[in-house]
């Protein structure tokens, strides 16, 4: 009898990604958290006053919040062992041929620079715990548009940034949020002034290089009345036998008729535990799109945030998860209708594998004066094989009557009906099912951006061999 | 008689090590105890098939039961589980035989107009073959006083071996001053059908959980629900399928109305275990908001262990819809009476379903009488 062969789709290729570099620090924590770390992270970056108090208070927090028990198993997570804050051997650049050589090449293999030079309209580079290269184009900054990272933003902003900073996030949030706040570092600022339109994205990425340490970048994002702006976020680190963790925070406010969306690609090694808290508030008419691809960490616990808190303002959400051997991917989005006419659209897909466990979590909720609502929620689950897991869990809350809520999800594997009617057609079995799969990511990969959308198109056309299951 | 009277002990000490549960989401805690009192049970029993209270259990029955079925987790909370089985003031087993087929459903009527609180427990037993239905219908139409505690807990274990066939219809016209807390299991056997239907028409509070266990390959279950939330009340539902067998099948629907200032909390989970191969489920569930101030949560939940399966969840909540309104209001129905057939329309489903006309009078009645306010 012919051997039966399986179908072997292989994890997102991460030959880049996994080369490590040497570790070249300037200047490095102590592993733990004390307050003596956190008045040091101060110190190193000359901050306000005030952001040390908040520092303080924030860890305060963290020390009496409980580590939460729902969701993935973060056992593995131990806070004693994480260096919170690695400051590279460098001063931030904004030029890509003042930065270090080692720290250059690694974002040159990456494709940051090159991708700045063809399609991108500015580029933040994190490289450990800071900025190593900010650079916007000249037009943008003319127009008024502010691109720098947070540290630089916390002395020449501090208006803004103290009316805003934590403020959608508050470090009562969640255990991972009072970490953040204690010790964050990096991230990026963007200002976009009012009716100003930017019409080619800017990137973040964010290399995490260092080994048994912590990434806590803070990302704060103002675009103002009638402006519109879409800003990618690309993570990464080489694989380490020990645990990493990713806290970050994202913080974006969405004025009047503004446009914002906001991409993010999550490739971290398998080491790594993130633990990042995303939220957005967004006023009358305005519009927020996230698109969201989570491929890589151990455990992901990610549930981006709207608050659709004017009237008439939407929210579009489009994420994909790719849950591979040993990855527990919980991920969702969660929107609350604060006010009438709203309204929310919700698409996911996940994929797992090889005893990878992707787990959708999501919330609508309405308050009670926001009537006219519309929410739509799509989830839909393919398992490739059955010794993985795929669980959906949506909770609905509403709080009036004259709201408009469809919720629909669906699990399993490719449909032999659906292969049948394709091999009917004259279409051969492998072909039919790469044709599913593709069709079944095609509404999520179309929204990413062009490299990782080719990216995963690979990773579903290669070697499909056989039957799936 | 001995295991009956040991497994009735054993129960009372689980019951006293709990506590008792609170239901943060439709805001039920803090409630006072229910107690047994000495009054006399009042119910109408029509049954052919001969029943025997729960202490006839032959000892591999009582193994069965009270052993086997509460190794998995079931009902709304432990402690009212233990309630039932401790301190039950009505229990019956229902034991039909191999290929036994109970043509005439089982009917039976409890009037809680006189007593504080029910604690009803039916263990039915069908064995390979065997057919049979149970109606349990819960009103007070009789209500000479109002009370603290009026409580009715309800207990409900099913076991149908191979190619058995169970249906249960569960339906409650309680009166505000009552909180029904349903708690019903099955297990299922190769080829077994398990179904269950709930109707909740009354009562301040409500707290149910139905759950099938799929064990054998081919075997299915549903379960259907209606429910009219109003005025103050309160109701948390769960809906649980586990499949574990191959070619195991089963469906939840529930259509629900909620007026006033209701709340409810609609659980619904399907879990397709490992090894539960080419099997199916679906949940869908359909609320209709009546008033601004009801809040309708739900939970709507797929757990898949396996590949080979295909699970589907639906939900759908949102004021009676316009053009449905329109078009009957345009054949002269007036706006309440319009509303009313809407509702009745994605009750009857259930109602449709219900084995005894008598029945569907009296739930009809009660229906046009909660509707008037709509």
């Amino acid at each position: 009898m012919e051997e039966k062969r399986k179908t072997y789709i292989p994890d997102v290729e991460r030959g880049i990604y996994d080369i490590k570099d040497e570790e070249n620090f300037g200047f490095k924590t102590n592993s733990g958290l004390t307050a003596q770390i956190v008045r040091e992270i101060s110190e190193e970056k000359n901050e306000p006053k005030w952001m040390l108090e908040a520092r303080l208070k924030a860890l305060e927090i963290y020390n009496s919040k409980p580590i939460p028990t729902w969701g993935a198993d973060i056992s593995g997570l131990d806070m004693d062992h994480i260096i919170t804050y690695v400051r590279p051997n460098t001063d931030m650049r904004h030029s890509w041929d003042e930065v270090p050589e080692d720290i250059k090449n690694t974002f040159e293999r990456l494709g940051i620079p090159q991708a700045e030079r063809e399609s991108l309209a500015g580029v933040g580079a994190q490289y450990d715990s800071e900025v190593v290269y900010h650079n916007l184009q000249k037009e943008l900054a003319d127009q008024g548009v502010v691109y720098l990272d947070i540290e630089t933003a916390v002395r020449e902003y501090e208006d803004i940034v103290k009316e805003h900073f934590m403020k959608l996030v508050p470090p009562t949030d969640h255990k991972f949020a009072a970490l953040h706040g204690a010790v964050w570092s990096g991230g990026s600022f963007v200002y976009v002034p009012e009716g100003v339109q930017v019409d080619i994205p800017l990137q973040s990425y964010f290399r995490l290089n260092a080994k048994g340490a912590g990434q806590f970048e803070h990302t704060l994002i103002i675009v103002e009345k009638g402006a519109k702006l879409h800003f990618i976020e690309g993570c990464s680190a080489p694989k380490y036998d020990v645990a990493n963790l990713h806290a970050g925070c994202v913080e974006l406010y969405v004025r009047e008729g503004a446009t914002l969306r906001y991409s993010t690609i999550e490739n971290w090694s398998k080491n790594m535990y993130n633990l990042n808290t995303k939220r957005s508030v967004v006023e009358k008419n305005g519009r927020m799109e996230w698109v969201s691809g989570s491929f890589g960490s151990r455990v992901s616990m990610l549930y981006p945030m709207t608050i659709l808190k004017g009237e008439r303002s939407q929210m579009e959400f489009t994420g994909i998860t790719f849950a591979g051997e040993g990855q527990h991917l919980d991920t969702g989005c969660k929107v609350v209708h604060a006010a009438s006419h709203t309204t929310s659209n919700v698409n996911t897909k996940s994929i797992s594998k090889d005893g990878g466990y992707a787990f959708y979590r999501g919330l609508v909720k309405t308050t009670p004066n926001a009537e006219n609502c519309k929410s739509t929620v799509s989830c839909e689950s393919l398992m490739l094989d059955n010794r993985s897991k795929s669980d959906t869990l949506p909770i609905i809350t509403l709080a009036n009557d004259k709201i408009d809520m469809g919720h629909e999800a669906k699990i399993g594997r490719i449909s032999d009906d659906a292969i049948f009617y394709l091999m009917s057609r004259g279409i051969d079995e492998i072909e039919a099912k790469t044709m599913i799969v593709s069709g079944f990511v095609e509404p999520i990969t179309k929204e990413l951006p062009l490299e990782y959308a080719v990216e995963l198109n690979n990773l579903i056309t290669l070697e499909f061999v056989g039957s799936i299951g | 008689m001995g295991n009956y009277v040991k497994y009735r002990a054993r129960a009372k000490e689980h019951f006293e090590a709990l506590p008792y549960p609170a239901w943060k989401r439709i805001g039920f805690s803090d409630y006072a105890e229910p107690v047994i009192g000495r009054e006399e049970v009042k119910v109408e029993i029509h049954s052919e098939l001969p029943l025997v209270g729960a202490e006839n259990l032959t000892p591999e029955q009582a193994q069965a039961f009270y052993d086997r079925i509460n190794q998995r987790t079931y009902g709304v909370n432990p402690k009212f589980v233990a309630f039932s089985e401790s301190q039950s003031n009505f229990s019956k087993l229902y034991y039909v035989k191999r290929n036994q087929v109970v043509e005439k459903p089982i009917h039976i009527r409890f009037d809680l107009s006189e007593i504080s609180t029910l604690a009803d427990e039916h263990l039915i037993y069908a064995e390979k073959g065997a057919e049979v239905s149970l109606i349990l219908e819960y009103h007070a139409d009789n209500l000479v006083r109002e009370k603290a505690s009026e409580y009715h807990i309800g207990l409900i274990k099913v076991i149908a071996e191979e190619n058995a066939q169970v249906k249960v219809y569960v339906a409650q016209t309680l009166p505000e001053s009552k909180v029904h807390i349903m708690n019903a299991v099955a297990e299922c056997g190769r080829d077994a059908r398990v179904s269950f239907y709930s109707v909740n028409l009354g009562a301040e509070v409500v707290a149910s959980d139905y759950r099938s266990f799929l064990m054998g390959d081919y075997s299915s279950s549903d379960i259907e629900g209606i429910y009219l939330g109003e005025a103050e009340n309160k109701l948390d539902l769960s809906y649980n399928i586990q499949h574990y067998g191959q070619m195991t099948d089963s469906m939840i629907e529930v259509n629900g109305a909620l007026s006033g200032r209701a709340k409810k909390v609609f659980r619904g989970d399907l879990y397709f275990h490992r090894g539960s191969k080419a099997s199916t489920g679906k949940e869908a569930e359909f609320v209709i908001l009546l008033n601004q101030e009801v809040k309708a949560d739900s939970i709507p939940a797929l757990f898949c262990d396996e590949d080979d399966v295909s699970g589907e969840h639906a939900a759908n909540a949102g004021t009676v819809d316009e053009n449905k309104l329109f078009y009957l209001m345009n054949r002269g129905f007036s706006e309440t009476e319009a509303k009313k057939l809407i509702i009745r329309a994605s009750f009857s489903g259930v109602l449709d379903h219900l084995p005894s006309e008598e029945l569907v009078q009296r739930l009809e009645k009660e229906l046009e009488g909660k509707l008037i306010h709509v």
